[in-house]
């Protein structure tokens, strides 16, 4: 069949396209470069910004060993939080992938209604747990373990990114899972690979593409959480959104705000590409 | 409508040339045929006619109305879709009603219509089914009926049987032919299935790369095609290199492997120029050793009536053979291969 | 594959308990007569239900939250469905990037994105006033999840289904309106189901572009578990679960969970 080149669409057919991509023009890319030109706007305390421009939000910021942690401890809850999603994802998207249980409609919409539950709600239910007085010290105590303290610690704040980001990286793995053609896997088998090797050989690097999404996926969200630190956290935990937030919230240093969140999107976009690259050259070794 | 016109249709897309200097006229209530291999521009040159593609040159007439640059809605054309096309959220009898409800009929018109061209096409009944209830051949009767019952200037088939089984597609061929002479309409047939043509049409449009290499009845298509392509394309062929020696009277005089033979040609060849004959398999015996052209039989395949056979000449020529059913050679006897020259034709 | 392995399924089983004890957790302290939870349970109350519908900041918030949201709904999915059409049926070159662009707001972390509206609307509209930022920020964050139901819908089409339209005599508007708009249709109803779970349940559009003096029911649920622990919020929540988890439930009767990818 003749191929079809693109041919021009009519100017009334973009008339469709207009209003949305207005809206995103409009109140995504402008918003965003106006982070960038407020991040080197002078900072004020009783306005949002002061007159003129400069660099001394970045400074500041390179050269303080408090906020250089606060991006640290920020990044490594992600990565914690990213890769205890993958340890309980990974068979559970399988699972999920592969069965043929009548009960998958349901697992699959108990993988999506967390999505659709407020985080906050979600959170409220970690604190009812999580309290020294709640569920699982009770639990613990029970079993002669003392109680431990989760709530207004990393620890708490790590479970509770875990639960709300767990779909996120269910979902991409089961998506590359179920694409994997079955009959790959049975052709593995009548050349006599066993069922261990059918998944090292055959399922593992196919779903790979999967769990780098699902990783990045997780890793960005968990970053960029305000909720969960806040709530769990108790204002004990910080992490450079919850300071941001504050920032912008509580007082007016809006530029350094900005800086600061472009810094952690610049660490962040640094660590995602390590990782792509990374889990690139991983991928071609295990094909 | 009376005649259906088209004078040097072309599209191109870009450079490449879909469809070229495409020239028919079709007769009121002709079937006609649209054949050829997958691209090769048939079905770019239905869409013409249905105004889906605008094409790049050329004009199409329905009778004395020049059509070339309408939208399909101004037509008054019928289609019917390879994939049937039909409306999923309608019932039966909404779909089929749907072109007279374009044309403004009323409810209670539009309804006796619609009833009487389900009966027509052995559906009656079925009106307030949905598409999702029928079979795939039910679906293609719908489309049918949809298509013929705003009684359209034109009908136009896109390989409205690619999708069915072999046994339905033999049945749907007959019982659309016999539905096309009952209600005598003009039809265009689009498919690359030789059979279908061959037995639905009344003329055959051959074409290959977007060019028509033939125009003509099944008969002049299978036993007189103009090109190689065209003789290849339809049932099995051997082409036999030749050299024209002479006429005799009609017969064209040429020699060839298998000596000097008289062959059916066109009237215009009498130089001496080097072609092929083509012979059909059911042209070529098989004879004991030592009477005509000696080979080896290397494959046989018996099909119940006939015998087809697969002859390694000595030369290293392959030729397609049959026989009638019981015919005795086996693989790996050497047989000698005799031609009927009166069912011998041209070939360039 | 073994899928009937004892450690699979019990490891699986964990996880999804895992997933689903939280919110179970706050229902069921939503009808505890205790202020705190405790196992076994003592009992069954809906004092905290009272006192949710006494509770003027909830109630309040909760009405904010649901008018709000099916305004976002609304605009969700008069931008997002002629977007979706023009994507799947008439754009050919740049799908690519055009995809990319309406997806962003979903795509961005929705921190940042919250963080640019504020700035934006401080500099252009001279701050977060009214109500209007809001709409806004909840529209932009929501269109995406419409723009994906009504392309998977489009995409359901069957082939051809317009074209025989035209052929039948239909010129394209009437091909739009009495064929592609019918057979769309479950797709933007969900598409505008979600966009309305998505916009209820949200924190952080809403936490930095609200209006002082307006709060919606996350928002406040917020503010009172930062402080203090009240079953009331139990009570608060569980009515705002029941919510979304019924229009989950009629997404699901109207086009199938599927519809539901990322």
């Amino acid at each position: 069949m003749t191929k079809k080149p693109p041919s021009r669409v009519p100017l009334r057919h973009w008339l469709f396209a207009l209003p949305a991509l207005l809206l995103v023009s409009v109140f995504i890319a402008v918003p965003y470069f106006t982070i960038a030109v407020m991040s080197v706007r002078t900072p004020s305390n009783t306005q949002i910004y002061a007159p003129g421009f400069t660099l001394q939000n970045y400074i500041r910021i390179v050269g303080d060993h408090l906020y250089l942690g606060l991006l640290a401890d920020t990044l490594l809850y992600a990565a914690i939080t990213a890769a205890i999603c993958l340890v309980l994802a990974y068979p559970t998207a399988l699972h999920l992938a592969r069965t043929k249980s009548h009960l998958r409609g349901f697992l699959y919409a108990a993988v999506l209604s967390p999505l659709l539950t407020g985080v906050v709600i979600r959170c409220f239910g970690w604190i009812v747990l999580l309290a020294t007085q709640g569920l699982v010290n009770d639990a613990l105590r029970a079993v002669g373990v003392g109680p431990i303290p989760f709530l207004y610690r990393p620890t708490g704040v790590i479970i509770a990114l875990v639960h709300v980001f767990l779909p996120f990286m269910i979902l991409p793995i089961m998506n590359a899972v179920e694409a994997i053609d079955p009959r790959l896997e049975e052709a593995a088998r009548t050349l006599g690979a066993s069922q261990v090797t059918v998944f090292r050989r055959v399922i593992l690097p196919l779903s790979m593409p999967g769990v780098q999404s699902g990783v990045i996926l997780v890793f960005v969200l968990a970053a960029s959480a305000y909720v969960i630190p806040m709530l769990i956290g108790g204002g004990r935990v910080q992490t450079m959104v919850t300071v941001i937030v504050q920032q912008l919230l509580g007082g007016f240093l809006w530029p350094f705000g900005a800086a600061l969140a472009l810094v952690l999107s610049l660490a962040a976009i640094l660590v995602l590409i390590g990782f792509t690259l990374l889990t690139r050259r991983a991928m071609r070794r295990l094909a | 409508m009376s005649r259906l016109s088209i004078r040097k249709l072309t599209k191109l897309y870009s450079e490449t040339a879909a469809v070229e200097a495409f020239d028919l006229e079709v007769a009121q209530g002709e079937f006609v045929s649209l054949l050829g291999p997958s691209g090769c521009g048939k079905t770019t040159t239905l869409r013409c006619l249905a105004g889906l593609e605008v094409p790049t040159s050329g004009i199409i007439r329905f009778g004395e109305r020049e059509v070339t640059s309408l939208p399909p809605e101004e037509r008054n054309i019928g289609m019917v879709f390879q994939n049937y096309a039909l409306f999923p959220h309608m019932t039966v009898a909404e779909n089929v009603a749907f072109g007279l409800q374009m044309r403004g009929l009323s409810r209670a018109v539009a309804r006796a219509k619609v009833d009487a061209v389900m009966d027509m096409v052995q559906l009656g009944g079925f009106q307030d089914r949905h598409p999702r209830q029928l079979s795939g051949g039910q679906q293609q009767r719908v489309a049918l009926a949809r298509a013929l019952v705003i009684e359209p200037a034109l009908l136009l088939l896109d390989e409205p049987l690619a999708n069915l089984d072999a046994k339905l597609r033999d049945e749907m061929r007959v019982f659309i032919r016999s539905l096309q002479q009952r209600v005598a309409i003009t039809t265009l047939y689009v498919t690359h299935d030789q059979a279908e043509a061959m037995t639905m049409s009344d003329r055959i449009v051959v074409m290959f790369a977007g060019r028509i290499h033939q125009l003509g009845s099944p008969y002049d298509i299978y036993f007189r095609p103009t090109t190689r392509e065209v003789a290849g394309f339809i049932g099995q062929s051997n082409l036999f290199p030749a050299e024209v020696i002479g006429r005799d009277d009609a017969r064209l005089v040429v020699q060839t492997a298998f000596g000097r033979l008289h062959c059916a040609g066109p009237a215009d060849i009498d130089a001496k120029i080097r072609a092929h004959i083509l012979v059909r398999p059911e042209a070529i015996r098989l004879t004991a050793l030592g009477n005509g052209l000696d080979g080896r039989i290397i494959q046989r395949h018996f099909l119940g009536n006939i015998v087809d056979y697969r002859v390694m000449l000595d030369d290293g020529t392959l030729v397609s053979a049959q026989a009638i059913g019981d015919a005795a050679p086996q693989v790996g006897e050497r047989v000698s291969l005799l031609v009927d020259e009166s069912k011998t034709w041209w070939l360039p | 594959m073994s899928l009937r392995h004892p450690l699979l399924i019990g490891f699986v089983s964990a996880v999804y308990i895992f997933l689903l004890l939280p919110t179970v957790i706050v229902v069921l302290t939503s009808i505890n007569p205790a202020e705190y939870l405790s196992f076994p349970p003592t009992g069954f109350s809906l004092r905290w239900y009272s006192a949710f519908l006494a509770a003027r900041q909830f109630t309040d918030a909760f009405w904010f939250s649901t008018w709000l949201g099916l305004a976002a709904a609304f605009f969700a999915a008069l931008l997002g469905t002629p977007a979706a059409i023009f994507y799947v049926r008439y754009l050919r070159a740049g799908r690519e990037q055009f995809r990319f662009a309406v997806l962003s707001p979903i795509l961005l972390p929705e921190v940042l994105t919250a963080i640019a509206l504020l700035f934006f609307f401080n500099q252009v509209f001279g701050g977060t006033r009214t109500v209007l930022p809001l709409l806004i920020g909840h529209v932009v964050i929501t269109l995406p999840f419409v723009f994906l139901a009504v392309t998977s819908a489009l995409y359901n089409i069957p082939p051809s289904v317009e074209e025989a339209a035209r052929t039948l005599g239909a010129t394209p508007s009437r091909s739009f309106f009495r064929i592609t708009l019918p057979l769309i249709r479950s797709g933007v109803i969900t598409g505008a189901l979600l966009a309305f779970i998505m916009s209820f349940d949200n924190v952080n559009i809403s936490l930095l572009l609200k209006p002082v003096g307006t709060s919606t029911l996350p928002i406040q649920l917020f503010d009172y578990l930062r402080y203090d622990f009240d079953p009331t919020s139990a009570a608060a929540s569980t009515i705002s679960v029941a919510l979304t988890m019924t229009l989950l439930i009629v997404i699901d009767r109207i086009y199938g969970l599927r519809a539901v990818r990322f």
